[in-house]
C-alpha cells in the first residue's frame, strides 16, 4: 500500500535536521536519534529556537475554531440510505425494546430519530391511557413539574397500591439478599421516573444545574432557605400513577434501565444540600421542557432529538439563550440586536448576564443577612478590628489591589473597580457585608497559591529564562506580571504541546515555601494529617502546582485558612457566611 | 495496514470494530450509531481541510455513504479509524483537486471581513482581560486558516491527522497509502511552511530569537 508518491513533492527538499527536529517534537524518534537532537539542542542555541518556532506554530492551529456537526447530521446521512430505515421507524435491537411497534413509534414521534442509534434519553409512552391527578402542591412550581412531566411523559392507568406493586416489579431482587437492593431504591426510582425519564446521567443533571443553563432559577436558588428537601413532603404519585410509571419503566430497554437506576443511585449518593439542588434543577429542566411543548414544539424536538447527552445540552443552552435575548426589556434587546459582529455581540450578552446573575446573587444575599443588616451588625469576620485589618491585608497581597504595576493586579479592571466601591463604602458608613461578599468572590475567581520562598522560582512572565519565553506562545501575554497564574498558564501550554522543556514552574516541596507558609504547613497542617494523607501528599512532591494545590485541599479539609494565600479565618465560616449559590459559579 | 492480529482478536478489543461488523451484517440500528460516534472526529478533520462547514459535512457523508456501500467488503485488519480515514482522505484529496480546477468561493473564514490583514498590535494584555479578546482569537483563527490553506493538500492531511487525530507518523502513511519515511519529510515541510507563515505571529512581543546567547541550562531544569 506503501508508495512515494512523487506528487506532492513539489517543494524544496527538506532540510535534514529540520526533518529530524519535527519528528523529536512529534515523540517519532528512536532513542539514539532522539539523543543526536537533543545533543544539538542543548549545544545550538539556533536550533532551540528553531524548535520553538515549530512547537508554537504547530500549537497555534488550536485557535483554529472547533467545527460542531449541525444537530440533524444523523438523520440527513441516514436519509440518504434507503437501505437503512428511518431511525423513528426501529429495526433491529434498538435500545427501546417496548412491548409494541405502536409505542415504539410514538416514542419515536417524542423522541425522534435517536431513539434508534442512542440509549440516552427515550422513555416509552404507553398508548390509550388517561393522564390522572397527582398530590403534588406543596412548592408551587416544582409540583407542576411533577405534573406535566407525569402527564406528558406517561399517561396514566389503573391504580394499584404501591407496595403490591412493588413487589410485582421487583419480586427477585428482594430474595437476592442484596442489601443495598431492597424494594426501597426501586420505588424510589419509580417515583422519580418523570425526572429522570428526561435526563441522560448525573454529568447532564450536573450541568443542567449549572447557572447557565437552569441553576439560576429562582426555584433553584431561593428554595434552598426554604429547607424542603427534594422527596420528604409526601406528594410521591401512589396507586395507578404510580403502576403506570412502573409499567414504563419495565418498557425500557434494560440499558435504559440501568442508567436510570445509576443515576438515581449516583443522585442519592450526593450530599443532601447538592441532591436537593441536582433534583430542583432536574424539576425544573422539566417543567421548562414541557412548557416548551405549546410555544416551541420544533425546539422541544430538537433537544429530544439530539444524539449525545453533550448536544442535547448544547441545544439546551441555545434555547435558554434565546429565550432569554427575546425576554429582555427592549432598549437591552435593541443594543443587542445592533451588533453585527457575533463575539461582539456575544460579549455584550455575557455581560448583561453577568450583571443580571449579581443582582440576583446581591439580593439573596441581603435575604440571607436580613436581620444582620437591620440591626446594623456586621458580619463576621468584621465584626472586630483585628478581623477587618486581616482581610484588607489579605486582599492588598493576594489580589494586589495597590501594586505599583497594574500589570501585576490580578483582578479585572471591573473587580478592581467593585473592590474599590465597596472597600469605600465599609471604610466610609460601615457596611462590611458587601465588601466581605465582594473578597470572598473574588478570592473563589482567583484562587492563588503559596509564594517559593526563591523569588527566582516565581514566574511571572517577566524574568523568565529566554529559551523559555520564546517557547511560550503569545496567547500567555495576557497574564503577563500575574503569579500564579501566568506560570499555570506556561504549565499548560508546555504539557499540551510535546516540549522537550519542562521545568518546575513553582515551589513543590514544603521547603520550597515561603514563610510563613512553611511554618503553618508543618506546626499546624501535618501534625492534624493522618498518615495516609501524608504519604498522598508526599506523592505530589516535585509537581506542580499540584503539590500546592494538594496541600491547599487538605487546609480546607481541617478547615485552616492558609496564612497569605487563602481568606483569614476559618474556610467553612467564610462559605456559611457568604457562599449563596452552593453550586459551580461562574468564571470571569 | 499491517496488524498482527488476528481479526477476531483484534474485534474483540475494539468496540468501533465490533460496530463496524455489526453494520456489515445490516444490522441498521449499527449504522446510526458508527455516525453518532465517528460524526465529530470526521467532520473536524474535513473541515480543517477543506476550510468550509458545509463542504465538510457533505465530505463526511460521503464518507460514511461509501462505508456503507463498502460494509460487505469490510475486513477487519487495523484500527477501524484508520479504514474510515482512509476512505475520507481519498474523497477529500479528490474534493480538493476538483476545486483546484474550477475554484470557487473563497472559503469562509477568509470572507468574514479582511481580519487577516489588519496588524495584531491589539493582542497587548492589561489588568482586565480585554473585552475585544475574542475578536483577537477571531482575526488570529483567520491568519492560521491562511497558513493551512497555503499547504498543499497532502501537507494538510498530514498535519491535520498528526494535529486533531492525533495520529503518529504510521497511522498518517497507512491513511494516506505512503512509506512512513514519506510522511516523516511531509510533515516536517508542512510544519517549514506552517511556521514560516506564522512567524509574525509567533513573537508577540517582536522579539525574534535571533542572537540568542543563553537559556540553554534554564530550558533544561
Amino acid at each position: 500500500m506503501a508508495n512515494e508518491n512523487p506528487e506532492f513533492e513539489d517543494d524544496a527538499a527538506p532540510d535534514p535536521f529540520e526533518t529530524e527536529l519535527v519528528a523529536y517534537l512529534d515523540g517519532e524518534l528512536d532513542t539514539t536519534a532522539a539523543r543526536k537532537v537533543e545533543a544539538r539542542l542543548a549545544n545550538d542555541p539556533e536550533a532551540r529556537a528553531r524548535a520553538a518556532e515549530l512547537k508554537t506554530s504547530f500549537d497555534m492551529l488550536d485557535y483554529l475554531p472547533k467545527p460542531e456537526p449541525s444537530p440533524n447530521f444523523t438523520t440527513r446521512t441516514l436519509d440518504m440510505i434507503p437501505a437503512v430505515k428511518s431511525p423513528s421507524e426501529p429495526s433491529g435491537p434498538a435500545p427501546l425494546a417496548t412491548s409494541s411497534t405502536a409505542a415504539v413509534r410514538s416514542t419515536g414521534a417524542k423522541f425522534g430519530p435517536t431513539a434508534a442509534v442512542s440509549t440516552s434519553m427515550p422513555v416509552a409512552i404507553l398508548e390509550g391511557e388517561e393522564p390522572g391527578p397527582t398530590r403534588r402542591d406543596a412548592r408551587p412550581i416544582l409540583r407542576m413539574a411533577g405534573l406535566v412531566a407525569v402527564v406528558a411523559v406517561f399517561a396514566l392507568a389503573g391504580y394499584f397500591a404501591t407496595a403490591a406493586a412493588r413487589l410485582y416489579l421487583f419480586p427477585t431482587r428482594e430474595k437476592d439478599g442484596d442489601e443495598t437492593r431492597t424494594g426501597e431504591p426501586d420505588t424510589r426510582v419509580i417515583e422519580n421516573l418523570p425526572l429522570y425519564a428526561v435526563a441522560d446521567d448525573l454529568a447532564f443533571v450536573q450541568e443542567l444545574a449549572k447557572p447557565e443553563l437552569f441553576g439560576d432559577e429562582p426555584a433553584v436558588v431561593y428554595d434552598v432557605g426554604l429547607k424542603i428537601p427534594h422527596g420528604d413532603t409526601g406528594e410521591n404519585p401512589t396507586g395507578k400513577q404510580f403502576e403506570a410509571l412502573a409499567k414504563s419503566f419495565r418498557t425500557l430497554h434494560p440499558a435504559r434501565q440501568a442508567e436510570i437506576v445509576k443515576l438515581d443511585q449516583e443522585l442519592h449518593a450526593k450530599e443532601p444540600k447538592e441532591r436537593d439542588r441536582l433534583f430542583r434543577s432536574l424539576e425544573v429542566y422539566a417543567v421548562w421542557l414541557e412548557r416548551l411543548a405549546d410555544r416551541d414544539p420544533e425546539r422541544r424536538a430538537a433537544v429530544l432529538d439530539a444524539g449525545t447527552s453533550n448536544k442535547r445540552l448544547r441545544v439546551i443552552l441555545e434555547v435558554r439563550e434565546q429565550q432569554w435575548t427575546d425576554a429582555l426589556p427592549p432598549p437591552q434587546r435593541k443594543m443587542l440586536d445592533a451588533i453585527a459582529i457575533p463575539t461582539e455581540r456575544a460579549a455584550l450578552r455575557q455581560q448583561l448576564k453577568d450583571e443580571e446573575a449579581s443582582r440576583r446573587e446581591r439580593r439573596a444575599f441581603v435575604r440571607q443577612h436580613a436581620e444582620a443588616f437591620a440591626a446594623n451588625k456586621s458580619p463576621w469576620p468584621f465584626d472586630t478590628e483585628t478581623g477587618r485589618k486581616e482581610v484588607e491585608v489579605f486582599a492588598q497581597a493576594v489580589f494586589r489591589v495597590d501594586d505599583p504595576n497594574p500589570k501585576r493586579c490580578r483582578l479585572t479592571i471591573e473587580q478592581l473597580g467593585e473592590y474599590r466601591r465597596t472597600h469605600e463604602l465599609a471604610k466610609r458608613d460601615g457596611v462590611w457585608a458587601w465588601y466581605g461578599l465582594t473578597v470572598y468572590e473574588l478570592a473563589n475567581l482567583h484562587p492563588y497559591l503559596p509564594e517559593p520562598s526563591d523569588p527566582k522560582l516565581m514566574f511571572d512572565g517577566n524574568e523568565l529564562p529566554p529559551a523559555l519565553k520564546k517557547g511560550a506562545s503569545f496567547r500567555l501575554q495576557r497574564y503577563v506580571g500575574k503569579w500564579p497564574e501566568y506560570a499555570i498558564e506556561l504549565q499548560k501550554e508546555l504539557l499540551g504541546g510535546k516540549s522537550p522543556f519542562m521545568p518546575t514552574l513553582g515551589p513543590v516541596r514544603t521547603i520550597d515555601f515561603k514563610e510563613p507558609v512553611r511554618t503553618f504547613v508543618t506546626k499546624e497542617l501535618l501534625p492534624k494529617m493522618t498518615g495516609d494523607e501524608k504519604r498522598d501528599l508526599q506523592r505530589h512532591e516535585g509537581k506542580w502546582p499540584d503539590y500546592p494545590r494538594k496541600l491547599l485541599d487538605y487546609a480546607v479539609k481541617y478547615d485552616l485558612s492558609v496564612p497569605g494565600v487563602t481568606l483569614p479565618g476559618s474556610p467553612k465560616k467564610w462559605d456559611a457566611t457568604y457562599g449563596i449559590r452552593p453550586g459551580p459559579r461562574l468564571g470571569n | 495496514m499491517a496488524i498482527g492480529h488476528t481479526s477476531s482478536q483484534m474485534a474483540l478489543r475494539d468496540p468501533d470494530i465490533r460496530l463496524m461488523l455489526r453494520v456489515r451484517d445490516d444490522d441498521a440500528a449499527a449504522f446510526g450509531e458508527l455516525v453518532e460516534r465517528f460524526q465529530h472526529r470526521l467532520i473536524a478533520v474535513m473541515h480543517h481541510l477543506v476550510g468550509s462547514a458545509d463542504e465538510a459535512e457533505d465530505l463526511a457523508q460521503e464518507v460514511f455513504l461509501r462505508v456503507y456501500r463498502t460494509r460487505k467488503k469490510y475486513t477487519p485488519k487495523a484500527k477501524f479509524s484508520t479504514w474510515l480515514f482512509t476512505i475520507a482522505n481519498n474523497l477529500a484529496l479528490n474534493a480538493l483537486r476538483d476545486r483546484k480546477r474550477r475554484p470557487v468561493l473563497p472559503l469562509e473564514v477568509r470572507d468574514s471581513g479582511g481580519f487577516s490583514t489588519r496588524p495584531m498590535e491589539g493582542l497587548a494584555p492589561t489588568c482586565a482581560d480585554p473585552p475585544a479578546h475574542n475578536l483577537q482569537q477571531q482575526e488570529l483563527a483567520a491568519v492560521i486558516r491562511t497558513a493551512l490553506d497555503g499547504l498543499n493538500e497532502r501537507q494538510r492531511m498530514a498535519i491535520v491527522l498528526n494535529k486533531f487525530e492525533d495520529m503518529n507518523y504510521v497511522d498518517i502513511a497507512d491513511v494516506m497509502g505512503l512509506s512512513a519515511k514519506a510522511v516523516k519529510s511531509l510533515l516536517s515541510r508542512a510544519r517549514s511552511k506552517l511556521r514560516d507563515a506564522l512567524r509574525g505571529y509567533i513573537y508577540m512581543d517582536g522579539e525574534m530569537p535571533q542572537g540568542e546567547e543563553d537559556g540553554a541550562e534554564d530550558a533544561k531544569q
